[in-house]
């Protein structure tokens, strides 16, 4: 792979010259992002979201949502869904986690590995529940997805909304994912687009990032989870392909 | 098959005073207990926010479909309306298990028979669903389900029987795991285990995966 030099000619009103970027290979921003993320101790984010969804007839729906994420690393984590098919707000305190369906005010509540890493992956392969956009939570979000890239491309500086990003594509064994890194002396991630390429009709995932905060005050009773007056506490049950 | 209205009425009632009448506090007017599934799909990428993980499917028949239909807010609109303003009617009184099409409650079992569900209309079906009853066309969405060794499917609250080209409505069948249930449910606390009456059937919801699913354990 060619290493690529990122142009910034045509964009009349954005700087000249990157200070962020200097000649770098994407993946070795990636690695960079990653890094950054890696590297704190606590953080909030906001995440608009949409996805599709293909009908047996063939044609296309999209969906949206949108997801507060809480992280105080090691060991805590607060995920508050909200969207069109799924309203649930994922707590983890570093010994249960509970998801909260937060419609019907009913909560299943298990017990959970120690670490934030250990208990997204934990209750993933104990329960089947994912926590959407995970990869970006765990201690380094890089380790996962980079392996997977079989080809890197810069796109150019793009706009997300309004504010002209860092726009890469990477393809990847199975999915293809587009990123878009903000211009900015400590480079967070603005936009994401998943294809998943294999899947029938080729159904796309976008979450656009906000208020990234890398100084969050976050009380630990933000991570514990307390019955809410009038809720209902439900059970698992074993999906059936396990 | 055919029930009697008068002996499922009483056993409804049987049943509401074995559930204790306090419906939970949390169960607002206006939440679903189920996102009725109004359109049948099979691949959605709804938890699919990870750029690591595989594209692994949800190969669990009774799953299948949970993650993915609900377009009924976008086309099915005119449908809700008329459910909403009906749903107080039934919830509140629960003696009405006649089939009465003036007020429908979005589907499922009353008792003497089943309602055609809203959606239904487009193949055609104008009238209630009773026991035993053969439709020759499937319903317009829904899902697949099965209990032990029988395979049924499962659209808001009737479930069908495939058998010889038709498809025969059947009471539903204990321990039947279904993503969605009728509107108009009522939610009670039995000794601190949530349970949904749907007019005299008993789902209990349970999370399966990311997916609150109910399950079918009275009727």
């Amino acid at each position: 792979m060619a290493t690529l030099e990122i142009p910034l000619e045509g964009f009349t009103q954005t700087p000249t010259t990157s200070t962020v970027f200097p000649k770098e290979q994407p993946e070795a921003i990636l690695k960079k992002v990653c890094n950054i993320l890696s590297a704190k101790n606590s953080f909030t984010v906001d995440v608009d979201i949409t996805y599709d969804n293909l009908l047996d007839s063939g044609e296309k729906i999209q969906y949206s949502a949108y997801q507060k994420l809480s992280v105080k690393r090691p060991n805590q984590l607060k995920a508050d869904y909200s969207g069109d098919e799924r309203n649930t707000t994922l707590f983890f305190d570093g010994k249960t986690f509970t998801i909260l369906a937060k419609k019907l005010n009913l909560y299943a509540t298990g017990p959970a590995p120690a670490s934030i890493d250990a208990a997204i992956a934990g209750i993933d392969e104990k329960y089947n529940i994912t926590i959407p956009l995970s990869d970006l939570l765990v201690t380094d979000p890089c380790k996962k997805i980079i392996p997977n890239i079989k080809n890197s491309i810069y796109v150019g500086f793009n706009m997300v909304g309004r504010v002209p990003s860092y726009h890469f594509l990477f393809a990847g064994k199975e999915n293809d994912f587009q990123l878009w890194i903000s211009d900015d002396p400590e480079p967070v991630l603005q936009k994401v687009v998943i294809n998943f390429r294999d899947m029938v009709g080729a159904p796309q995932y976008t979450a656009v990032f906000s208020n990234w905060n890398f100084n969050p005050q976050i009380p630990d009773s933000t991570f514990k989870f307390i019955p809410p007056v009038g809720s209902g506490k439900i059970e698992f049950l074993p999906s059936e392909t396990k | 098959m055919k029930f009697s209205s008068r002996k499922t009425f009483v056993s409804s009632l049987l049943v509401l005073l074995t559930l204790g009448t306090f419906p939970l506090a949390i169960y607002a007017r206006g939440d679903r207990a189920g996102s009725s599934s109004r359109v049948n799909s099979s691949v959605s990428t709804q938890n699919r926010g990870n750029i690591s993980s595989p594209s692994r499917n949800n190969a669990n028949v009774n799953r299948a479909n949970v993650n993915n239909a609900n377009v009924n807010r976008t086309n099915v609109n005119n449908a809700n309306v008329n459910r909403n303003n009906n749903v107080n009617v039934n919830r509140n009184t629960n003696v009405n298990i006649n089939n009465n099409n003036n007020s429908w409650r979005g589907g499922g079992w009353n008792g003497g028979g089943y309602v055609t569900p809203p959606g239904w209309g487009l193949v055609g079906f104008a009238t209630g669903l009773v026991v035993g009853a053969a439709l020759s066309t499937p319903p317009p969405y829904s899902v697949p389900v099965i209990v032990g060794s029988n395979n049924f499917i499962y659209s808001d609250g009737v479930f069908l029987q495939p058998s010889g080209g038709q498809y025969i409505v059947v009471r539903p069948p204990i321990g039947a795991v279904v993503p969605s249930i009728p509107d108009g449910c009522t939610a009670k606390d039995n000794s601190g285990v949530v349970l949904y009456d749907c007019s005299g059937v008993i789902y209990q919801p349970f999370y399966q995966g990311n997916d609150l699913v109910y399950k079918v354990i009275r009727v």
